[in-house]
């Protein structure tokens, strides 16, 4: 197992400089200057000029991206051309934010997911399964800075239950967390269900009744183990989908976690923010999912490595 | 069983990555104020009639502060609070009048020289005393290479060398410009130009930006990135005392959001209130809603190099075609002023008698005859934001429906859009807005002179001889009387050869809760809260 | 049966058609594999259900300049965010358009983007997906890594990376969403093919000297056949809501042209005046996605009948 893990991180290298050429060419490519953005409307011609060789802009575009690589290494990820302040100070002051947001989020769609996957399968074909299927379908079918909208709308002016926007306290967490983990919870549900519904099918649950246990204890002991099983796969994947999925609903809650800073960063083609984050984001998720995988191999004993 | 594990082991991990973080990046957050919380007020003073002392505004902003450092300021919302911290020699009051500030009396000896005494006695939030030093340190840093000003320009252009601004003693400096320039004292008041503490400023190093230190009615308190900034009474300022305890400014970048927070008294003030709402909010009457004409303008450019956008009467008619009253009455919720010229009506240069090319549809059918046209489609770029597609989309209707012109729209985002005017090889026609000061020249000069080609801001590629004179003497006179007669005639040629049809002179706007009382908009959207109060609940 | 390494994670969705029963060999018998799935999915009332209301909305794509009562770019600024009248079924707009008229010249754009831009991820996906589970070694290795290359990407970063790059425009959002969905293609191919190529009756083709095309074509595509199409019918909903995600940054169709994404967006602006400016769009894109949704349930229910008892 050491040697399979060893293996992936070794692999993680080419994979990361692979992402963090594919951003910077991105950057290359894309229409839109940094220099004459951040001078706004009037931009004298000496101005632009001097600040574009100050900020190494000048210079062709391998050799900015050597010296990039160069200093990444070191940890240092540049200086943000607005801000002016180190890039990872700028990402670090920010990450815990947005791992807060999607631990809520994944904490959300886990448990609801889950739950309605479960009841839905028990009371499979009734009327509640039709409709757990169809809300958690709603869930899924609704653009975030939509549902976001109509969650503050509610929630906030309406019946002034929580605050609008902002981080501070767990309240400030409720709507940002229901916004960005309902798609996952859709899945997540569905996903138990059809499990649980293959599971419930099999030769060990009908033995398990037949020994006499009560229903509840074949639901869960039994079946929703075995069931678990895929739905554990689908969280890894996830985890991704919120990362990149709490760009909109940071912006949409002024959450101030790094989607948003993302964000402004692409707005006003601030280069090495963008780098930052997207290696940083990269390196999160492969990590995670090299843990994740490690684990999943402990588990569960089918499973080999190739 | 044990793939259960896999659920904690997921949320286990994030929250390890997110605890590392948490020890890498500081202490814990502070809780801002719930939103129930009443604003405190300190007990009443017992002299009668005072207005009621103390409590937290919390103002809501459209994008994070940047920086706090004035002359890196590349975003309005930086300068919005930096204005609670810093201030500048001189300023414009409500009338648009340029008063001293900082400066008590200026002394011009002749066209070029200008000797400026400072006010005695006034105190950095540090305890130091505001002397000629810390001006001239904060202008010769601004126009310092090494500090990678993008504003320096304000000085670089004028001044042959940091040199040419001397201490004479304790509070008087003296500058002395290349040439006679008569803006100025307008460049003065620029934000970027706000006078910082030498002790300050070379103590904190690149750290200055979040921890500024000023003369003005706020000090700074707390910045925590992305969430809030906060600055508190200063009690030794050297003005009027402001009343309120502290100000809290919050990023709140979607508008909904922003508005959902006023009305649900997680915000108390709002600014720039999107238009749709603001009839809406006065409607409602909850909100006390401030309106008020701002200096800018919002136009429609040609690039005058391309053709058939080179020939002046396809210019003139498309300008007939176009009924920008009906834009400004409908996309704009009649706020707002419609535009015959850049300049706003209440500038001192401001030209009435220009051609104003009311909505003439047959006029422009003629016009449109007499041209060079033969049907080819146009493009026009805007900035892809709501409310300029919709004035494109308007645009695009009418010139279609009253002169037979197809027009292709290109909605682009804002890096790409200015990237994409800013060369002349591409672009045909395009929306942008403009934001000057009082002084003509800094709307005229940039826009419309022909050396300014391109992104230092006349992107419509406009070039006339006698307009580029009158620009550049008007420039270099000192004389106001002077200097009107010549921007008169120069806004006369410019509506005649119809580079551009202005549009809409926009407006400042805020919205309040009726607890906040004493805000006053300025024209040039100065945020002043320094005679705000906060009654209690 | 051994399910192999975690890198074959994506096949442990349960897509069951593939664990347990091998599939057969013969064209018959596989022609009549499908005819008894088609039969099930005539029958199930609810996939039924959703497929006739995809169904109306490709009509109403299709037909639109018999059905839409406006010309989608009328304006009159007279009669301004009107709410829902005789005259204008759903209401109209900033620019007084007729909401009903865009709403159905917007089904265009967002079920073309859906189905074009999942095209693009299978297109690519597939054939990816194939090969390296197919032949394995040093081909598997490098596609794989490709994939996880994209993965890594946090997915509305990556299209609005792309979309930007190549310029605002519906074909380009296409693109990038096709560009962004071709990992999860790729992976899921690819393990479903390492499943079907480990039972015996590859083995047996293999042994009679069967081509390495022809096994691929004649055994192995048409097993992962039902898994590509269940998830491309579920990608087409995501495919949707990117578009939206797009127009809310400003990189999905271009004005006049309406999208339902992008009327959602511009009707957020004005949700408190005339909320029925947002409330419609959104509609139409939940029903959409849920019908996909529900479409793609119910292949897979008619697919693999060990799922209804």
């Amino acid at each position: 197992m050491l040697r399979y893990a060893i293996t992936k991180l070794v692999l993680a290298v080419p994979l990361l400089l692979g992402v963090s050429f594919a951003v910077f060419v991105l950057g290359q490519i894309t229409p839109g200057d940094p220099v004459i953005i951040m001078l706004g409307e009037r931009a004298p011609p000496d101005e632009a000029t001097r600040l574009r060789s100050s900020l190494g802009l000048d210079l062709p575009w391998y050799q900015q991206y050597l010296r990039f690589v160069a200093s990444a290494v070191q940890g240092d990820l540049g200086i943000s051309y607005r801000s002016k302040l180190p890039v990872f100070h700028e990402l670090m002051s920010r990450f815990p934010a947005t791992a807060e947001l999607a631990s809520a989020a994944l904490l959300f769609s886990v448990t609801l997911g889950i739950s309605m996957g479960v009841i839905s399968a028990v009371k499979h074909n009734t009327l509640i399964d039709r409709l757990a299927v169809v809300v958690a379908i709603a869930g899924n079918s609704m653009p975030v800075f939509w549902s976001g909208l109509l969650l503050i709308l509610l929630l906030a002016l309406t019946l002034g239950w929580l605050p609008a926007s902002g981080r501070g306290s767990p309240a400030h967490l409720v709507m940002p967390a229901i916004a960005l983990g309902a798609s996952a919870a859709a899945l997540i549900a569905r996903i138990t269900r059809s499990s649980m519904l293959e599971s419930l099918g099999q030769d060990y649950v009908r033995t398990a009744r037949a020994k006499g246990l009560g229903e509840q204890a074949v639901v869960i002991r039994h079946a929703l183990r075995n069931a678990l099983i895929p739905v554990s796969t689908v969280v890894g994947l996830e985890i991704g989908a919120l990362l990149a999925g709490a760009v909109l609903t940071e912006t949409v809650f002024a959450w101030p976690g790094i989607g948003r800073l993302t964000v402004q960063a692409i707005d006003q083609r601030d280069f090495p923010v963008i780098r930052g984050t997207v290696l940083l984001v990269a390196t999160v998720f492969t990590l995670t999912n090299l843990a994740l995988d490690l684990l999943l191999v402990k588990l569960d004993p089918r499973i080999k490595y190739s | 069983m044990r793939s259960v594990l896999r659920f904690p082991a997921a949320l286990a991990v994030l929250l390890v990555i997110a605890a590392a973080c948490q020890q890498a990046s500081g202490p814990p957050p502070a809780k801002p104020e719930a939103p129930a919380a009443k604003a405190t007020a300190a007990p009443a003073q017992p002299a009668a009639a005072k207005p009621a002392q103390g409590g937290n505004l919390r103002v809501a902003l459209a994008s994070d502060v940047v920086t706090l450092d004035p002359p890196m300021f590349t975003d309005v919302y930086s300068n919005y609070v930096s204005q609670q911290i810093h201030e500048g020699l001189f300023q414009y009051d409500f009338d648009l009048k340029v008063i001293p500030l900082l400066a008590e009396k200026l002394d011009q000896p002749n066209d070029t020289t200008y000797v400026i005494s400072l006010r005695k006695g006034i105190k950095f939030h540090n305890g130091e005393e505001l002397t000629a030093d810390d001006v001239k340190f904060t202008y010769n840093r601004v126009m310092d290479p090494a500090t990678k000003s993008p504003r320096s320009w304000n000085l670089t252009d004028v001044l042959e060398s940091p040199d040419k601004i001397e201490v004479l003693d304790k509070y008087m400096i003296r500058i002395t410009l290349k040439a006679p320039f008569g803006p100025f004292l307008d460049r003065l008041t620029n934000g970027a130009l706000q006078v910082l503490n030498k002790k300050a400023v070379e103590a904190a190093g690149a750290d200055y930006a979040h921890h500024p230190v000023g003369t003005g009615p706020f000090k700074y308190v707390d910045w925590r990135t992305g969430e809030y900034v906060t600055v508190q009474r200063n009690d030794d300022y050297w003005g009027e005392k402001p009343k309120l305890d502290r100000i809290t400014f919050r990023p709140i970048p979607e508008s909904n959001t922003r508005l959902a927070e006023l009305e649900s008294g997680g915000i108390d003030h709002l600014m720039d209130i999107p238009t749709e709402e603001i009839e809406r909010l006065q409607k409602e009457g909850r909100f006390q809603v401030a309106t008020d004409q701002a200096i800018n303008i919002y136009y429609l450019a040609r690039n005058t190099q391309k053709p058939p956008l080179d020939d002046p009467n396809v210019r003139r008619a498309m300008n007939y075609a176009i009924d920008r009253e009906e834009i400004v009455k409908t996309i704009f919720a009649g706020t707002g002023l419609a535009a015959i010229t850049p300049l706003n009506p209440n500038n001192w240069a401001h030209n009435p008698n220009v051609e104003a090319y009311k909505y003439d549809p047959s006029k422009a059918k003629e016009l449109l005859g007499q041209s060079k046209y033969k049907g080819e489609e146009i493009e026009l770029a805007m900035e892809q934001k709501p409310e300029q597609v919709r004035v494109g989309e308007r645009i695009q209707a009418q010139l279609k429906e009253n002169l037979g012109i197809k027009v292709n729209l290109k909605p682009m985002e804002w890096g790409a859009f200015l990237t994409y005017i800013r060369s002349g090889e591409n672009h045909q026609m395009f929306q942008l807005g403009w934001s000057g000061g009082p002084d003509p020249d800094s709307i005229l000069f940039p826009l419309f002179h022909s050396k300014n080609w391109g992104a230092a801001g006349n992107r419509a590629f406009y070039k006339n001889d006698r307009v580029d004179e009158l620009l550049l003497k008007a420039q270099t006179s000192v004389k106001q009387d002077d200097r009107k007669a010549m921007y008169l005639e120069a806004q006369d040629i410019i509506a005649k050869d119809a580079p551009w049809l202005a549009i809409r002179h926009g407006i400042n706007s805020a919205a309040m809760t009726p607890k906040e009382q004493g805000f006053r908009l300025h024209p040039l959207n100065r945020q002043l809260f320094h005679t705000v109060t906060l009654q209690p609940a | 049966m051994a399910v192999g390494s975690p890198d074959q994670r994506g096949a442990l969705v349960p897509t069951a058609a593939l664990s347990g029963d091998s599939p057969r060999v013969t064209t018959a018998a596989i022609a009549g594999h499908w005819s008894q799935a088609w039969a099930r999915l005539l029958g199930d009332r609810t996939a039924m259900g959703a497929a006739l209301v995809i169904m109306g909305m490709v009509l109403a794509a299709t037909f639109a300049g018999l059905i839409a009562p406006y010309d989608y770019a009328a304006q009159n600024m007279n009669n301004r965010f009107a709410t829902p009248t005789a005259a204008n079924l759903l209401g109209t707009d900033q620019l007084g358009r007729d909401v009903l008229s865009r709403l159905i010249y917007g089904a265009r754009v967002s079920l073309s983007v859906g189905v074009i831009s999942v095209g693009i991820a299978v297109t690519f996906g597939l054939p990816a997906g194939a090969i390296a589970g197919y032949f394995g070694g040093k081909i598997d290795l490098l596609l794989m890594w490709l994939m996880d290359l994209l993965l890594a990407f946090p997915g509305l970063l990556l299209a609005i990376a792309i979309a930007s790059a190549l310029g605002p425009s519906v074909t380009n959002a296409m693109i990038a969403i096709g560009i962004v969905n071709v990992p999860r293609f790729a992976r899921l191919v690819r393990s479903s093919v390492l499943s079907v190529r480990a039972t015996e009756f590859v083995e047996a083709a293999r042994s009679i000297g069967a081509g390495s095309a022809r096994i691929i074509f004649l055994h192995v595509l048409p097993n992962i056949l039902a898994v590509v199409i269940v998830r491309a019918t579920l990608a087409l909903g995501g495919a949707i809501l990117t578009e939206a995600g797009l127009s809310f940054i400003g990189l999905g169709a271009q004005p006049p042209d309406p999208s339902w994404g992008g009327m959602l967006n511009d009707g957020r602006e004005a949700i408190r005046r005339a909320s029925h400016l947002a409330t419609f769009p959104g509609l139409c894109i939940m029903a959409t996605v849920l019908a996909f949704n529900l479409l793609g349930d119910g292949l897979r229910d008619a697919l693999d009948p060990r799922m209804k008892h």
